[in-house]
């Protein structure tokens, strides 16, 4: 995997800026002073693609279904970080690999594949007390491929082809949160956002054998995310989240439902 | 080589008239057809149309647009809603099937705006405005008679010849969507000579070539086999004239190596095999044989192809063991013949060595503009045997080796055998001596395979 510099220079600075930054008012997470929550956490998100500036013939695009368990520690009021672990279901179109012997073109019938998909959350408070506050979020997802195999159709030899798909997804920015309410706090999350991963695929047709790696990257790098945290008893909370992600092609979108049980 | 002794065997040029079978390309112009009529094609032909357009990739639909079809009975009033309800705007409506064409806002793509809208009870249908195209054609005019390259039954020849049967062809049109070959790809054409003045030719012939029937540096046909074997492999194609080339941009080397009469020794042969493979040749077609082994043969064939050359041979045309040197089955690809009905010919060599088949009856190609009555007869002639069948194959050769310049020899002689049709699987299943692998497919070979799950 090719070194990213940009977004992992904004982790690493939301990371540093949250962890040196005092801890403020409100917890964006429950109102418990520390320890451990563990939940599930259920995504599904639809990205454009574009494959380092490769044309193809109709606009890639991936989809994934995201499914996990997240593990959560509150190291002080207002500054959380959560681990996920979990699996990822992801479909690619439009996306054609000409590198092999025999070119192979993945679109919407070609089927999901399964990936180990693996998260970390951080979020702390900046600005809180009002019944604005101020946050800061990084996420950072996984989806480890396990690789998918394909009869490749037609020919006169036996013949088969094994597609492992890598990605990645890192987002970060402020959360604006309203807490006025009892139980619901509604946010907003404008958010720098970049996905990028590769795709790789190895065709064997008896002794002749070849193998592409793409690399590809969402469109767009700046998303909005519109959502809601409930506190449903004092040990139960949920969030709903939805995201926005513009690109000159369109508008991609992402869901994600939360839900964690402090202990 | 020049040391080399010259055997007593000559190699015969693949020209059918030098075979025993009347199948010959000169027998095509003495016999099949009297006065050459059957084998030339008369000049009245040329109200040809222009052919058809030329398909260029493009979106596979109509982007920001759907197509959304409602019950008949839904009313004007609740379709306007009902678009107006989901953010599109009617661009047309066709009223025979209450069929709407309709732009969607730009933030939804086409697909989830389909089964939005699909969802709705009142709605029949709603999908993609799907672009429809016709399929590449060349405006050669003569193209309509190539059933090897596009097969649709059409008469395979003159009137009185035989009908082809749709799909018995090689997928010419659709392996051309994926590429049409580059001009920097070259196929030498090791046989006869190939007139420098054909119409169909002199912009696709990158050099005077090598004469080394007469040792000199001109390699102009004196036989009209090699023009003929040329034109099949890289006739120049969507140029309004005459017939298209299996490797439409593909350029052609010549290099002449038999005499007049279409026979060469084996010590000529492997000169220009050498010659073509230090002199740029990216495929090398071989429509002539020889009966006998030889080690030198076999050694400038292997030369060849360590130096990256893919080489098509005609497996030869007497029913009987494949020649040489489509025999030497590790460099080589031996290429058997079959018809319009994707039959096998009854003349093909045959044994274990044949990898593939390609057409090799009533192949309409190229013919030496000094070798016909031009004022008659266009420089065109139909051809039968293997001679005809390899060229198929170098272009297709010159195809993946310009789209795929990094794969190596031995990937695409694998390529073409793995992509080919098993035309003969009720006989025989699978590998086997008459057809190899099969008729070759060049859609297949070329054009990206859609995995399924």
């Amino acid at each position: 995997m090719r070194y990213r510099p940009l977004p992992c220079s904004a982790l690493i600075l939301i990371v540093v800026l949250a962890l040196t930054m005092p801890a403020a008012g409100q917890d964006p997470r429950g109102s418990g002073d520390s320890g451990f929550s563990a939940g599930l956490s259920l995504g599904y998100l639809s990205r454009a693609l574009s494959l380092n500036g490769e044309e193809q013939d109709i606009l890639p695009k991936m989809t994934s279904l995201l499914g996990s368990l997240i593990l959560e520690y509150k190291f002080q009021p207002g500054f959380v970080l959560a681990a996920h672990i979990g699996y990822s279901l992801s479909d690619f179109e439009g996306i054609t690999f000409r590198r092999l012997p025999y070119s192979l073109e993945i679109d919407a019938d070609s089927g999901t594949i399964g990936g180990i998909l693996l998260g970390a959350e951080l979020e702390k408070s900046l600005l809180g007390g009002a019944a604005l506050g101020l946050d800061i979020r990084a996420l950072f997802f996984a989806s480890l491929g396990l690789g998918k195999e394909w009869e490749l159709p037609g020919l006169a030899v036996e013949g088969s082809a094994k597609g492992k798909p890598i990605w990645m997804k890192a987002s970060a920015g402020p959360v604006l949160t309203y807490r006025g309410w009892k139980g619901v706090a509604p946010f907003l999350y404008p958010c720098f956002d970049y996905l990028w991963g590769s795709f790789e695929f190895e065709e064997t047709v008896q002794e002749l054998v070849g193998s592409e790696k793409k690399d590809i990257k969402g469109k767009g790098q700046f998303g909005l995310g519109l959502g809601s945290d409930f506190e449903l008893s004092a040990s139960l909370r949920f969030r709903a989240e939805a995201s926005l992600y513009p690109h000159q092609d369109g508008t991609d979108y992402a869901f994600m439902i939360q839900t964690l049980f402090a202990f | 080589m020049t040391a080399l002794n010259k055997k007593s065997l000559i190699v015969a040029a693949l020209l059918l008239g030098l075979f025993a079978s009347g199948d010959s390309l000169q027998k095509a112009r003495t016999e099949k057809a009297p006065e050459r009529a059957a084998s030339a094609i008369r000049r009245t032909i040329h109200s040809f149309d222009g052919g058809l357009p030329l398909h260029t990739k493009g979106p596979r639909y109509a982007p920001g647009q759907l197509l959304v079809r409602f019950k008949p009975s839904v009313s004007t009033q609740f379709v306007n809603a009902t678009l107006a309800e989901y953010g599109t705007e009617k661009i047309k409506r066709i009223s025979q099937l209450n069929l709407y064409q309709v732009r969607i806002p730009d933030w939804a793509s086409v697909e989830e705006m389909a089964y939005a809208i699909s969802q709705n009870p009142e709605v029949l249908s709603a999908g993609p405005n799907y672009a429809a195209r016709i399929a590449v054609t060349p405006n050669d005019p003569l193209f309509r008679y190539q059933y090897a390259l596009h097969n649709t039954g059409q008469d395979v020849g003159p009137p009185g010849s035989p009908s082809g049967r749709a799909s018995a062809d090689i997928k010419a049109p659709a392996g051309w969507e994926e590429t049409k070959g580059t001009a920097e790809t070259v196929i030498a054409i090791i046989d006869s000579g190939i007139d420098f003045e054909h119409p169909d030719l002199k912009n696709k012939i990158i050099s005077p070539g090598h004469d080394f029937a007469n040792d000199d540096g001109d390699a102009t046909d004196d036989n009209g086999h090699g023009t003929y074997v040329a034109g099949i492999a890289a006739a120049d194609t969507n140029n309004n004239e005459g017939i298209a080339g299996v490797g439409w941009n593909c350029k052609i080397l010549p290099v002449k190596v038999t005499d007049a009469e279409g026979s060469a020794w084996y010590d000529d042969l492997i000169d220009g095999i050498l010659w073509a493979a230090d002199n740029g040749a990216h495929v090398i077609n071989l429509s002539l044989g020889g009966e006998e082994s030889d080690d030198s043969l076999r050694d400038a064939l292997k030369y060849a192809h360590d130096k990256g050359v893919v080489i098509a041979a005609s497996a030869g045309n007497d029913d009987a063991a494949v020649f040489y040197p489509a025999a030497y089955d590790a460099y080589c690809l031996a290429v058997a013949a079959t018809d319009y009905d994707d039959a096998r010919a009854s003349y093909s060599c045959y044994g274990p060595e044949v990898d593939v088949a390609a057409p090799g009856e009533w192949v309409l190609s190229t013919y030496p503009t000094t070798m016909v009555d031009l004022n008659e007869y266009l420089p065109y002639i139909w051809g039968n045997g293997t001679s005809s069948s390899a060229p198929h194959v170098a272009g297709l050769a010159g195809l993946i080796k310009g789209l795929k310049p990094w794969l190596t020899v031995d990937e695409i002689m694998d390529v073409i055998r793995f992509s080919s049709d098993d035309v003969n699987s009720e006989e025989h299943s699978g590998k086997d001596e008459y057809i190899g692998y099969g008729r070759i497919n060049i859609e297949k070979a070329l054009v990206p395979i859609k995995l399924s799950k």
